[in-house]
């Protein structure tokens, strides 16, 4: 686990933003390095947790990019959990383009995440999961509370 | 999963001797009388009341242990109670025990020098406990946020000389880890930290944000929303602890079933 990270790279001309690490209070010194381009794409994938100080940065980052679209991707439980919980934590120029959904395995103690895609697995009102996967022959049940979880997918 | 005991079942831990010789029982029916009492361990032993109502009545009374049976029993939490009954000032030492049973205790200094994240690795690797992991998560956000705490809002709230560090002690059992971090500042307001969480639960974390320099306002919150057991205690001017004491390894819907508990350690000086 390190503190918070951030790589700028271009993909095709379009600026993807890779966030790794907890988003705390070092998100303070990247602020800069985010322009407001038309469209930005911001990877969570790396993001390992979110504390009370990066909420805060995160929404100052969020507002200082008000004029850019924003396409956050792979974005991890924690993530989910701020935008389900924090007013303007996920503005409306923002779209949540994949995201993971953790589920557990009680016998094996193994945890599974499993990556849900706008589009295939959800839409902006739809949601389709299952409450139980199988893999190698383990059955993994769904780790979260679901009404909470998909909250920010509007139904 | 309901962790509510009867009456019956409550009033049978009430008549315990080892309970009644030290702790002074009432319900909610018997809280006004008792708001006019200034007995160290008056406990309210309840069940079934929200997250929100369990700290309004802590705030707003002169109450300082609400206790309800959860993940860590009503009986537990009233025998550690207990063993402060004579001592309270205890609770601000390392040897202080939460769990009678525990399996595991370590402690680990840190100062505003130290990286946090290298501190909650340290624990983690102590526990036994991936980092990263969605069932460790809760325990993880709160170490680094009662770390925050002691690193820069402790030394921001009036005192700035201290050369102590300060010390993360780490309690773990079968089902429960107890977190607590005890600073040498002694500069908690304990009230506020009730009303900042208060604050939260009534409008919402977006609403409660402090955007003006220093904490976010948002940590007691998360500290509180994950607890099973809060325990604050403030020696002002000399040393502070919050300790909170959470389960492990359950899934996210059990949390839900979680009653809260509050309990304040008297120094003398928190309500004048």
């Amino acid at each position: 686990m390190n503190r918070c990270q951030v790589k700028n790279v271009k993909n095709n001309g379009v600026s993807e933003f890779i966030i790794s690490g907890s988003i705390d209070e070092s998100l303070t010194h990247y602020l800069d390095l985010f322009t407001g381009e038309q469209v930005i794409i911001i990877n969570l994938d790396e993001v390992i947790s979110i504390n009370s100080i990066g909420i805060r940065e995160w929404i100052k980052l969020m507002n200082k990019l008000e004029s850019s679209k924003i396409k956050l991707t792979k974005c991890p439980k924690t993530f989910i959990d701020q935008v389900n919980m924090v007013k303007g934590f996920l503005p409306s120029n923002a779209t949540i383009e994949s995201f993971y959904v953790p589920y557990f395995s009680d016998l094996t103690n193994q945890e599974k995440k499993i990556l849900f895609v706008n589009g295939k697995q959800f839409k902006e009102d739809f949601i389709n999961y299952e409450k139980t996967i199988t893999e190698g022959g383990i059955i993994f049940q769904i780790d979260v509370v679901v009404s909470k979880y998909f909250k920010f997918i509007k139904v | 999963m309901d962790f509510r005991l009867s009456q019956e079942a409550r009033q049978k831990i009430i008549d315990r001797p080892a309970l009644k010789k030290n702790i002074e029982f009432c319900c909610l029916t018997q809280s006004e009388k008792a708001r006019g009492l200034k007995a160290n361990f008056l406990v309210i032993l309840e069940d079934g009341f929200s997250e929100l109502q369990v700290l309004e009545f802590i705030i707003y009374s002169n109450i300082r242990n609400f206790v309800q049976n959860s993940y860590w029993s009503a009986v537990d939490k009233l025998a550690t109670l207990l063993s402060l009954a004579d001592k309270q000032n205890t609770f601000f030492e390392e040897q202080f025990c939460l769990f009678p049973d525990a399996e595991m205790k370590f402690t680990l200094k840190f100062n505003a020098e130290t990286d946090r994240t290298q501190l909650t690795k340290e624990a983690f690797a102590n526990m036994k406990m991936s980092i990263g992991s969605n069932r460790t998560a809760h325990i993880q956000q709160t170490i680094d946020e009662l770390a925050m705490n002691a690193q820069f809002t402790a030394p921001n709230s009036g005192i700035t000389q201290n050369s102590r560090d300060s010390i993360l002690i780490i309690e773990k059992n079968k089902t429960l880890v107890g977190i607590s971090v005890v600073d040498y500042y002694g500069t908690l307001d304990i009230n506020k930290f009730l009303k900042k969480i208060e604050h939260c639960l009534k409008f919402g974390k977006g609403e409660s944000i402090n955007y003006s320099q220093g904490g976010a306002g948002l940590g007691a919150s998360i500290i509180y929303t994950h607890s099973d057991l809060i325990m604050l205690g403030c020696e002002k001017g000399k040393r502070t602890r919050v300790t909170s004491v959470l389960p492990y390894n359950i899934n996210e819907n059990n949390f839900s079933y979680i009653q809260k508990s509050i309990c304040i350690i008297d120094s003398g000086d928190i309500y004048e």
